[in-house]
């Protein structure tokens, strides 16, 4: 029989060749839990996250529209005050003006005011009541003005007892921030804006004392630009696009850590409103990812007329000559490194929160972009070879990944105008700069710390 | 399978309801075309469940005038060559220098079961091997082999010339031992 033929008969032969197979059940399971989810989940998940950022975006314009106006209103205020007031505004005003330039216009308002003190539309009592209480809001301190409440707030209160001596002497001070302005009601939000700041001393004896509240400082609008190094604690997550990679991924599961993450950079922060910043940065970051194996190998060496001394049954002493073999264990440890650089972009919508007179918490969700630099060393692959990163034949790598990242920070004014900030960053990996080719994919997340610091422009 | 098309377009949505018909219906068809390339049921099933979920994962780039058949054979018989790149390499007989000229006779080839061509199949090195049941059981073109397998066409037609040479000498072998 020819080649040909023989083959065109073994075709032939081979056209039939099938067995009784049905579908197994648990295969169906293990497929299934590697097949990706509905898309309706992602859809949802994608809306959710629009509709919040359509949200928190209209909130911040309507925050920022309604801050105009008041500042608008705030300059045409007349508000009336009473004698007792006028006295102790009048002599905050000039402390305040010393501060900070922003104020300018609110001494000019609060001096606009204390002109005009025979038609009092303010009465002293609710200011007095205001000033002596705790934090809060007087809602019917005037009435309202062009539709819009007039509302008065204590910030702080310091009280100064310079004689330990006899303290029931009455050498003390009390220093008050007092705020004034409007307030408009929002279908679910309040937002007031505070013009006028007037440090307010209730003086019971001859001492002096100033008091500033850097913390309370209008920085609206204000941009700050700064430097900040830290490190991250890497953890990596996997995904298995390649069931032949299954061993592998377990191996590499066991073996691989990343090390600590080393990032240093630039960032812009421009305040949009007193609560509100919005953080732009860019960074560099370095780490490496670590993969160690410790294996045992077993050799066996022959040892050809080996002669090993022995007693006979007689009792004689004898030498025994063969062949010996000989175990020697080998214990191997492998480490392979591979080394990537990052550059990361993070964008940051930050919410501020006072603490006290020179610090504020912030607490801010973002993403970062992440553009993998460079990626050097060695992965494990099939059979126990290694992949080489650089090369990446394969095209198994791409340069781009984004993390969601929250963040907490604290800030403390050294000065005026520098801070200094302690940052805790969390970033969940979005999306892997592994392509979907890639047997495995894998991603990092990371729990990140740095202080840095900035200057306010 | 009934209305194969619309559980291609709900599968590709990922409703498992779909996946599942579908995997229920051509999973002994998979299974049967892996069979001729891998020697064991486990090596067989491993091959099948990852072609599925490769297949499920990319459904989306199934074009609806190609055969549904044909396009998910091409994808086990690749994750068949994979399982099969795992195995330890066989002692090759291909390395034989002497040609084979001798005939195979009709009447020992009819003969023998599909299993025991398989089985006798086996002694061929896995590249040869794998090419040669392509090119002859299952009637695939060297440019297409070279695809699948991603391989050049010329390395194609090198395994199936030394497959040729070691599946003749198997079966000399074997004539002379019915002998």
């Amino acid at each position: 029989m020819n080649q040909e033929k023989l083959e065109q008969s073994l075709r032939e032969k081979f056209k039939n060749f099938s067995s009784a197979y049905k579908a197994d059940t648990s295969m169906w399971d293990t497929i299934e839990s590697q097949l990706p989810q509905a898309s309706t989940n992602k859809k949802k998940f994608l809306f959710l996250i629009v509709g919040l950022g359509v949200v928190v975006s209209a909130f911040i314009f309507y925050s920022l529209v309604n801050d105009n106006q008041l500042d608008e209103s705030i300059t045409k205020l007349e508000v009336k005050l009473d004698n007792y007031s006028q006295n102790e505004l009048t002599t905050a005003s000039v402390m305040h003006h010393e501060e900070s330039e922003t104020d300018e216009q609110s001494i000019k308002v609060i001096e606009e005011l204390s002109h005009d003190t025979s038609s009092a539309n303010l009465e002293s009592e609710s200011l007095a009541l205001d000033i002596s209480g705790d934090e809060e809001f007087i809602d019917n301190l005037s009435g309202h003005i062009s539709g819009k409440g007039l509302y008065a707030m204590k910030e702080s209160t310091q009280v100064h007892t310079p004689s330990v001596s006899d303290p029931t002497l009455s050498e003390e001070s009390k220093d008050e921030i007092v705020r004034l302005g409007v307030s408009v009601g929002m279908p679910f939000i309040k937002t007031i804006s505070s013009r006028i700041e007037i440090n307010r001393r209730h003086i019971v004896t001859d001492m002096i004392t100033t008091y500033v509240d850097r913390s309370s400082q209008d920085h609206r609008n204000s941009i700050s630009i700064g430097l900040v190094a830290g490190v991250s604690l890497l953890k990596s997550s996997y995904s298995l696009n390649d069931g032949a990679y299954q061993s592998v991924l377990t191996e590499r599961q066991n073996a691989e850590s990343p090390s600590i993450q080393y990032n240093f950079g630039l960032e812009a922060e421009y305040n949009i409103s007193k609560s509100w910043s919005l953080l732009v940065g860019t960074n560099m970051s370095f780490f490496q990812d670590q993969f160690f194996l410790e294996s045992n190998e077993v050799i066996v060496d022959s040892i050809q007329n080996y002669e090993m001394p022995s007693t006979s049954s007689t009792g004689n002493d004898t030498i025994i000559v063969g062949v010996a073999l000989k175990n020697t264990t080998r214990n191997t440890k492998t480490w392979k490194y591979s080394d990537r650089l990052l550059l990361r972009i993070p964008i940051i919508l930050s919410y501020n929160k006072s603490l006290g007179h020179k610090s504020k918490l912030g607490i801010g969700l973002g993403m970062e972009a992440v553009f993998y630099q460079s990626i050097k060393g060695t992965e494990l692959d099939l059979n126990g070879e290694f992949y080489d990163l650089e090369n990446d034949i394969e095209n198994r790598y791409g340069m781009k990944g984004a993390s969601a990242l929250f963040r907490i920070n604290y800030i403390y004014q050294i000065t005026k105008k520098w801070d200094l900030r302690v940052i805790a960053d969390y970033k969940k990996s979005l999306r892997s700069n592994y392509n979907i080719s890639a047997p495995i994919q894998k991603s990092f997340d990371s729990l990140s710390f740095a202080v840095g610091s900035h200057f306010t422009f | 399978m009934e209305n194969l098309l619309k559980h291609i377009e709900l599968s590709v949505k990922q409703k498992r309801a779909s996946q599942k018909a579908i995997f229920e219906y051509y999973s002994p068809f998979l299974y049967n075309c892996a069979r001729k390339y891998l020697r064991s049921h486990h090596d067989i099933e491993d091959a099948v469940q990852i072609a599925w979920v490769s297949i499920f994962k990319n459904l989306s780039k199934y074009k609806h005038e190609d055969k549904f058949e044909a396009w998910i054979k091409i994808i086990v018989i690749r994750e068949a060559w994979k399982v099969r790149s795992q195995y330890k390499q066989v002692e090759s007989i291909t390395n034989h220098s002497d040609v084979i000229s001798l005939d195979i006779e009709s009447e020992l080839f009819a003969k023998m079961s599909c299993e025991n061509i398989l089985k006798k199949l086996e002694n061929i090195a896995d590249g040869p091997q794998t090419v040669f049941k392509m090119y002859v059981l299952d009637g695939y073109k060297h440019s297409e082999i070279a695809s699948i397998l991603n391989i050049s066409a010329s390395t194609s037609r090198v395994h199936l010339t030394n497959a040729r040479k070691a599946f003749k000498k198997m079966f000399v072998h074997s004539k002379v031992k019915a002998l």
